[in-house]
């Protein structure tokens, strides 16, 4: 009897578990570029995206921190302090999370035609964005961008961005 | 079949805002700190670009008349503008009409300070600048150094 059970599972398992699998097996793990480099790109990215009146809101799906634009703790005020660790995390949180299929798939590829992504196409403007072009292939703030998800964060190209933002 | 057409979010913000105060007729004076551009849109009401309002302190409801108000946009294109007795200060499209984004500098009395962060798309400060400081919102905008007399010229 037991070897008839064995018998059984050998040959009922497999089929149950077919039934269920999809025709083709997705990835087991969407890549993401670096959390820890975010943010220096964060840092580029902030007043040209990430103000009180951008995406700076809730309301939108892309929602970015930071010290001079929208807070995630009660206490903290735009404009006051640093920008937080627990911030950098829940704007890269909001970044990798809109398009995670073609994230992967541009970070698979080493970063190859970034503008697979929204993200990248609406800061350019090449797409409908309220916000117009943000930054402009090949300059610093796009190579900042690009380079992170290529995994080779330029943070040169970044801190450059992130200085020339402030005084635009 | 246009002039049934509504827009209820802005009909809910206009509704958010209350009623007007009955000591203050319409016009320049009116509504101070609030998010001008929710009426003034050139429909509901006369069509501005950039507006806000000027305060003593961050704490203070107490404005500040006269106020010199420099935005520069994108483009390079620089507009200067004053409070009036109420803070209040307002732009018209046929004065300035700001590409994005817009630095914005207010001075009184040699004393100039830098709005830190850009404009990107909103023309009322109050949008961004709300009464209360707090996690969305750098609170009213105020010009702490100044030290003139005060005291209210409103009619």
């Amino acid at each position: 009897m037991r070897r008839m059970l064995l018998s059984l599972s050998r040959f009922v398992l497999p089929v149950l578990v077919g039934a269920c699998a999809p025709e083709a097996e997705p990835a087991d793990v969407l890549l993401v570029p670096s959390r820890a480099t975010y943010p220096s790109v964060g840092g580029a990215l902030e007043y040209r995206c990430a103000t009180l009146d951008c995406h700076g809101k809730p309301e939108r799906n892309l929602r970015l921190y930071g010290s001079s634009g929208m807070r995630l703790l009660a206490d903290d005020v735009p404009g006051d302090g640093e920008t937080t660790e627990a911030e950098h995390d829940a704007s890269y949180r909001s970044v990798i999370g809109l398009e995670p299929e073609v994230l992967s798939l541009v970070c698979e590829e080493g970063g190859r035609a970034p503008e697979r992504l929204s993200l990248v196409r609406k800061a350019r403007g090449e797409e409908a964005h309220k916000g117009g072009a943000r930054i402009v292939p090949g300059d610093d703030a796009d190579r900042c961008l690009t380079s992170w998800l290529s995994a080779a964060t330029d943070k040169d190209a970044c801190a450059r961005a992130a200085e020339d933002q402030g005084s635009e | 079949m246009g002039l049934g057409c509504t827009n209820p979010l802005q009909e809910d913000a206009i509704a958010a805002l209350g009623p007007e105060s009955p000591a203050i007729p319409l016009g320049p004076l009116h509504r101070p700190g609030q998010p001008c551009l929710v009426c003034h849109d050139g429909a509901e009401a006369t069509e501005l670009t950039v507006a806000g309002t000027i305060y003593e302190r961050a704490d203070s409801t107490t404005p500040i008349p006269d106020v010199l108000v420099h935005l520069v946009d994108a483009r390079g294109t620089a507009y200067v503008t004053a409070t009036n007795c109420a803070g209040n200060f307002f732009v018209r499209p046929g004065d300035f009409s700001p590409e994005y984004p817009m630095r914005v500098s207010i001075e009184r009395d040699g004393f100039r300070q830098e709005m830190e962060s850009p404009v990107n798309g909103e023309g009322s400060c109050a949008v961004c600048h709300t009464t209360k400081p707090g996690p969305r919102s750098a609170g009213r905008v105020f010009l702490l150094s100044v030290a003139a007399n005060l005291e209210d010229r409103c009619p």
